[in-house]
């Protein structure tokens, strides 16, 4: 077994007795001997060993918060672009209707979709379920999700982002992150938890109307854990720091390492130490800024070449750890 | 990839606050980062980063035809790579087809704003003001008459940018100098990275020096001189090849240097050509991007000071940046024994 090594690339022998193996992802068998298809590290449980690629696009799991993107509006479902290999898709059952009400899957909903998402909206979802063949199923069934606003989105490379408990993440300097697993992240001045008997106003509009086709309240709709406020208009103060995150966040992406709260607020109150304007932060003379101390451990920052070819890894801790 | 309603209204009230989304102000421009003599196979190259846009220019030069008597020409060719031109749901032909009529539209405004036009063209449609026009004019002629006389509107037009005449070799041969333009990135303003590129590729190109043999005709008495020490700098370049700036007017303001973003907002765009010595020598304008029927948003003539004042102050901090690294780069190649 290639053990020493904790990258492979494609080709790569991992082990010449493919039979003693499970064989995972990113592996296949050539004559008797198991052979790594990807560039990335490799993971070993029990019997089972698996290569993880060092970047691909979006692998989809369930219970994923993702943000993503509508490209289409079809009959009963929304295509939404999440940058995984295939578009994902929101069925119209699975969305938070406005008033909390079940709706039956009526024609005027379905002549209604665009009233809630249009093509090129961006919205927050969670991941049902995924199919056999790597595609998405979302919903936006919890009043956290739905169509974002008044904020401004960020593409970075998927394989940055950890899976954490939760992605929306409050900043001290009063703007809101929301870290999609898929890699967009959606900045937006910080939401407070709006006070108790106190509902979002969205929901006070149309939850005494009464539709026809004999609505049903949803059970679900009533018991939301976290109610919180519309999102307030941004100040410029609030712009600054937005522009300054996502300044943090391309910096981070541009170097290849971990985007999570804490580091983004490492680079944050780095480039305010250094009085750097986030326009300056994205130049290429100031990248040394970058602190290389987190929390105590070293960020490892690898380039490795082999066979000629250059691959820039990033070891996230010394060890090559579990996840 | 176009931007959803409630991206496009966060832009705007930005733009508005004079915090962008970079953080940039209004008339901020990106940081600009040009590197000459990365290419070894041609006379001159240049590489320039604005931002998170790159191009990439190429000038070869050979010994042609002349098509204008007396003058020779620059050619300019663009090529972008996959991902300058982004598409959503389009299928391959399509894309190819948005590919090509990009970088079309690209060389088109590149040799307006380099002014190596094709004479030819004068005849048939309306041309831009001939000759540099004073910064803090009311108005740009964008639009004159057609010339029906195609010699002399040819050589008054070419007082801004290169010295064609001095291209000029013998009879009907001349230097037919080529820009070949690659966009690699596109992260907005991808026009003015390419007209920089231009301009300092040409700043590094040396020609070769032609020694015409009188007595014998054709290209067998045209001699290159091997000799790099007899290489001469193509003369008009330091001095009046203009770059492009690229103005954008969001809502009620003029923003400068749009990065992809706000291109795809409701934006009319404006790209006006700056000669080295900050007067303006052409002006071209795209239509908005997107359908409006909010009339404050569509430009009024006062607005096109505005624009104008804006797209000077821009240039200079252009020049200053592409100055300051081009000296830097020389001061670098002295050094060196």
């Amino acid at each position: 077994m290639a053990q020493g090594k904790p990258v492979v690339t494609p080709g790569e022998l991992l082990t010449s007795e493919a039979r003693n193996w499970l064989h995972g992802k990113g592996t296949y068998v050539d004559d008797g001997s198991l052979l790594s298809s990807l560039c990335g590290e490799i993971q070993m449980m029990d019997r089972m060993v698996r290569v993880e690629a060092a970047n691909s696009r979006y692998v989809g799991a369930i219970g994923d918060c993702v943000v993503g993107r509508v490209v289409a509006v079809a009959a009963g479902r929304w295509r939404v672009d999440v940058g995984s290999f295939q578009d994902a898709a929101l069925l119209l059952q699975n969305v938070n209707l406005p008033g909390g009400h079940l709706r039956r899957k009526t024609a005027e909903d379905q002549r209604q979709m665009r009233e809630l998402f249009k093509e090129h909206d961006v919205l927050s979802a969670e991941v049902q379920k995924v199919s056999r063949d790597g595609s998405l199923s979302l919903h936006t069934r919890s009043t956290r999700y739905g169509k974002l606003s008044k904020g401004t989105l960020i593409q970075v490379p998927a394989v940055l982002i950890k899976r954490l408990k939760t992605h929306f993440h409050a900043f001290e300097c009063g703007i809101e992150a929301l870290i999609g697993v898929n890699g967009l992240i959606w900045l937006s001045p910080a939401r407070k938890l709006a006070k108790k008997g106190q509902k979002r106003k969205r929901d006070d509009d149309n939850s005494s109307s009464d539709e026809e086709g004999g609505n049903v309240k949803d059970p679900l709709a009533e018991k939301v854990e976290d109610q919180l406020e519309e999102v307030r208009e941004p100040t410029a103060m609030d712009r600054m720091n937005i522009a300054r995150l996502r300044a943090c966040a391309l910096v981070l992406s541009e170097e290849f390492l971990e985007i999570s709260p804490a580091t983004l607020m490492d680079v944050f109150s780095a480039s305010e130490n250094q009085s750097l304007s986030p326009a300056e932060m994205l130049q290429q003379r100031h990248r040394v800024c970058i602190p290389s101390n987190h929390r105590g451990q070293a960020w490892v920052y690898n380039r490795q070449q082999v066979a000629g070819i250059v691959f820039v890894v990033c070891l996230r801790r010394e060890r090559a750890s579990h996840k | 990839m176009p931007v959803s309603a409630a991206e496009e209204q966060f832009i705007e009230a930005g733009v508005a606050q004079n915090v962008r989304i970079d953080g940039r102000g209004r008339l901020e421009v990106r940081e600009l980062v040009v590197n000459t003599g990365v290419m070894d196979n041609c006379y001159g190259s240049a590489r320039v980063q604005l931002g998170g846009t790159e191009a990439l220019c190429c000038i070869t030069a050979e010994i042609g035809e002349t098509q204008c008597p007396g003058q020779g020409r620059l050619e300019v060719y663009v090529k972008s790579t996959p991902g300058v031109v982004r598409g959503r749901d389009m299928t391959s032909r399509k894309l190819l087809a948005a590919q090509q009529s990009f970088n079309s539209i690209m060389a088109h405004r590149l040799k307006k704003i380099l002014n190596c036009a094709d004479p030819s063209e004068f005849m048939l449609e309306k041309t831009e003001a001939p000759g540099p026009a004073a910064p803090d004019a009311e108005e740009s002629d964008s639009d004159c008459e057609p010339d029906e006389k195609a010699k002399p509107a040819a050589s008054e037009l070419r007082d801004t940018g290169i010295d064609y005449g001095s291209l000029f070799i013998r009879d009907n041969r001349c230097w037919v100098l080529s820009a070949d333009v690659t966009i690699m990135r596109n992260d907005g303003d991808t026009l003015t990275a390419a007209s920089i590129a231009c301009r300092s590729a040409l700043l590094a190109t040396k020609l070769p020096k032609v020694i015409v043999h009188g007595e014998i005709t054709g290209d067998d008495g045209l001699e290159v001189s091997g000799n790099a020490a007899d290489a001469t700098a193509v003369p008009g370049v330091t001095d009046f090849l203009p770059i492009c700036v690229t103005l954008g007017k969001l809502g009620a303001h003029i923003l400068v240097d749009p990065c992809y973003a706000e291109e795809q907002c409701p934006v009319a765009i404006y790209h006006v050509g700056v000669r080295p010595d900050l007067l303006l020598s052409s002006v071209l304008t795209s239509l908005m991007t997107g359908s409006s029927h909010d009339p404050a948003r569509y430009t009024r003539p006062s607005d096109i000071s505005a624009i104008l004042k804006a797209s000077v102050s821009a240039a200079k901090q252009l020049f200053s940046a592409v100055n300051s690294q081009l000296e830097e780069a020389e001061g670098d190649v002295t050094m060196k024994p």
